[in-house]
């Protein structure tokens, strides 16, 4: 799975432990997923038509579950970033690939926030706000010091190569 | 979520999040902040505002009309139902009925008028204000350079009996709608508002001169021939299509413009007539999906029996109300050349007229549907900084700019909107774009590896960046060109998925702000990409620093207002 996008760019990952928040957010979205399906087929427990679809639907639910988990790491080692003279420039990941420029200058808005289990790994999300809605770039998973310093660095850039719209 | 929703959603985090922030909202000033206005300076507005509130009373009252004769009709039958509606009996339902309409109609009158009493706006030095309200007063203000457009808007009451209300709407949030007013000074407001926003956006010092009174004596002037001098992009750059052109006045005759808000001594440059209207909306590719839809409910309707007939019969009103609201909307559009921008009025119960300063457009895309070929007509749609604020969904959002327009025109209206395309000859390049196949002088073409994914139209696709602009080519024997101007671009990316990794293919998105443009070209070659992006990056870069766009004066000079 090669990252093909931005090649010779230097980018910083972001922490090593952001892995285990997916992982663990993997699991809940996993058997939110995955037990209603269980239970109605034990429920059901049927093994002719109509009942045995629920244990394939499962069946493939687990399936996906078991192969995120072997592309969990390398999912959080494809985001990185990468701060540039004019522009910050953010990948992410590796089926689908993106790869986001935003000049310093665009940047409206610098959000930090943490859900609880960012917040458990003491990790934090940067997201840049520009005027335009379709930018939706998000940093994930770096050091609540490090974003700090981010969200202080691009505000105060931000605010000094602020152009019109 | 609607965009409004978005944006008080995106404006609400922005309030949250304090020291830090940077945000360029924050329209509408809070109480404390609004100086007392001089009770003299405040004007009220028509008195005949109140009964206009009736109007959608009325609607309501109709469907409900509508709705009980519809389920009589199923009950007993057509011809029965109807006896029984004009039957002695029914007479007096009838009249409790009229009876309490009545007295219903005249109570939303008195409260209206009550209202009314307390209604007024302001212009001063520091904005527009507005009040309202009897019990749960609300003072709004909107500063002069916050104000991102502003429209005259007519209703069908107002159209008939010519009255019209002006909408300003300002970022983030609602909009402030001064009316009603009598038609005349709807335009004279909007013009000093006009005049007064570019002022204060250019840091000029200004006077806010703002006397209806006179205004109403104004005569409209009438206006003359259009001088010929009038410049399009086909004539730009190439002497052979200066003999095409000259002397021609496509579709533009001297018509005199005698709209009574017209008081702007405006050119007319574009008119959509009522023949092409109904062609261009009968052979679009939206009226066929349409009718795909409909001809179940056209069979049943003719094949059902009596009893199921208004359901069917209803279905079928419902969407040939929905084709024809779309077709009202862009009714009579006229682009009209101002001194502020291209002004916009189009609609035939709702009639609008906006104006869009030439600096304000993002990106515009041009398109033909496949049954246009042989006229050679496209349509223009355009992405407004602050418009997408304006549209909500049940005022049908401004889909197209012109919903049909021969070449010329179309290449006359880009050539008021893009000061300059960055290449040297115009019209090769712009060949290349409306007519082009593959890779050529100007266009980046798809590869051949993207076939599979897009086995009709590829040969259409393609890509060109100047410092002026992004053009963004697609479709085959429908085709879409779209013009992203670069100093507008928000962030740009690139994205691939696993298949088209595989295949070496790329998409790249300009994110500009919400609007009614495409702005992603797919299937590039993504070895070429790599490179290319970053040379983007530096050209948009280059475009904001430089500022390609032109402020209002230059506009005005180039195009000779």
């Amino acid at each position: 799975m090669k990252l093909v996008l931005g090649p010779g760019l230097n980018f910083r990952p972001v922490e090593d432990s952001y892995y285990k928040v997916l992982l663990a957010s993997t699991v809940i979205w996993g058997l939110i997923f995955l037990l209603p399906m269980i239970i109605l087929a034990i429920f059901l427990a049927s093994f002719e038509f109509p009942g045995v679809l629920l244990w394939v639907l499962a069946a493939v639910i687990l399936v996906i579950l078991l192969i995120s988990f072997v592309f969990v790491k390398r999912r959080a080692r494809a985001i990185g970033y990468v701060e540039l003279e004019n522009e910050l420039v953010v990948r992410r990941g590796i089926f689908f690939q993106r790869l986001a420029v935003v000049p310093y200058g665009r940047m409206q808005q610098v959000n930090v926030s943490a859900g609880p289990l960012l917040n458990r790994f003491g990790l934090s999300e940067i997201e840049l706000v520009t005027a335009a809605v379709t930018t939706n770039v998000k940093i994930p998973g770096i050091a609540r010091t490090e974003a700090e310093r981010l969200r202080e660095k691009l505000t105060a850039l931000g605010a000094s190569q602020m152009e019109g719209l | 979520m609607s965009f409004e929703e978005l944006n008080n959603g995106l404006k609400n985090t922005t309030a949250d999040f304090s020291p830090h922030q940077f945000s360029v909202t924050e329209s509408v000033a809070q109480q404390s902040d609004i100086k007392t206005v001089p009770e003299d300076q405040w004007r009220k507005f028509h008195p005949v505002t109140p009964v206009a509130y009736l109007g959608s009373f009325w609607i309501i009252l109709i469907a409900f009309i509508f709705s009980g004769i519809s389920s009589l009709a199923e009950e007993e039958g057509v011809m029965e139902g109807l006896m029984r509606l004009f039957s002695d009996e029914a007479g007096y339902y009838w009249f409790i009925f009229i009876a309490i309409a009545l007295v219903v109609s005249i109570a939303i009158v008195f409260i209206s008028w009550l209202l009314w009493r307390k209604m007024s706006y302001a212009l001063l030095a520091d904005g527009v204000h507005h009040r309202t309200g009897i019990i749960f007063k609300k003072h709004r203000q909107v500063r002069w350079d916050r104000i991102q457009t502003v429209e005259v808007e007519q209703k069908l009451f107002g159209r008939i009996f010519g009255f019209g209300s002006v909408k300003i709407d300002s970022a983030g949030t609602e909009n402030v709608e001064l009316g009603l007013l009598r038609l005349a000074e709807c335009g004279a407001l909007r013009a000093e508002i006009l005049r007064v926003l570019n002022l204060a956006r250019t840091g000029e010092s200004f006077t806010v001169n703002y006397n209806p009174d006179l205004n109403q004596q104004q005569t409209v002037q009438l206006n003359g021939e259009l001088p010929a001098d009038i410049g399009s992009f086909s004539t730009v750059g190439n002497s052979l299509v200066t003999d095409e052109l000259s002397g021609q006045s496509i579709g533009m005759q001297s018509i005199p413009v005698l709209d009574a808000d017209d008081i702007e001594n405006d050119r007319l440059v574009y008119e959509l007539g009522f023949g092409r209207l109904f062609v261009a909306s009968l052979t679009s590719g939206k009226f066929w999906i349409l009718l795909l839809i409909v001809f179940p409910s056209v069979i049943s309707l003719f094949t059902a029996l009596e009893a199921g007939i208004f359901t069917s019969l209803i279905a079928v009103i419902g969407i040939v109300v929905s084709l024809v609201s779309s077709l009202l909307s862009d009714f009579g559009t006229r682009i009209y050349l101002s001194e502020n921008g291209l002004r916009r009025r189009a609609g035939l119960t709702r009639l609008t007229t906006r104006t869009f300063p030439p600096a304000r457009v993002h990106a515009i895309e041009i398109s033909q549907q496949l049954l246009w070929r042989r006229w050679d007509w496209w349509s223009i749609k355009i992405t407004v900084a602050g418009l997408n604020v304006l549209s909500d969904a049940n005022q049908g959002s401004l889909n197209n700019f012109i919903l049909a327009g021969k070449r010329e025109e179309v290449m006359r209206l880009l050539w008021m909107m893009i000061p300059n395309l960055g290449v040297e000859n115009n019209r090769e390049f712009l060949k290349e774009a409306f007519e082009g196949l593959d890779s050529g002088k100007y266009f980046q073409g798809s590869p051949k590896s993207a076939r599979i994914f897009d086995p009709v139209s590829l040969r259409g696709r393609g890509f060109f960046a100047s410092e002026q602009v992004v053009v963004i080519r697609k479709g085959r024997f429908a085709r879409s060109v779209a013009f992203i101007l670069q100093d507008h671009t928000q962030s740009l990316s690139l994205e691939t998925g696993p298949f088209k990794r595989r295949r070496g293919l790329v998409d790249i998105s300009f994110h500009t702000v919400m609007g009614d443009v495409t702005t992603t070209a797919k299937h590039l070659d993504l070895e070429q990409m790599q490179s290319f992006f970053w040379e983007e990056v530096k050209l948009s870069t280059q475009a904001r620093n430089e500022g390609i766009s032109e402020t209002l004066q230059v506009w005005r000079e180039r195009v000779g207002v």
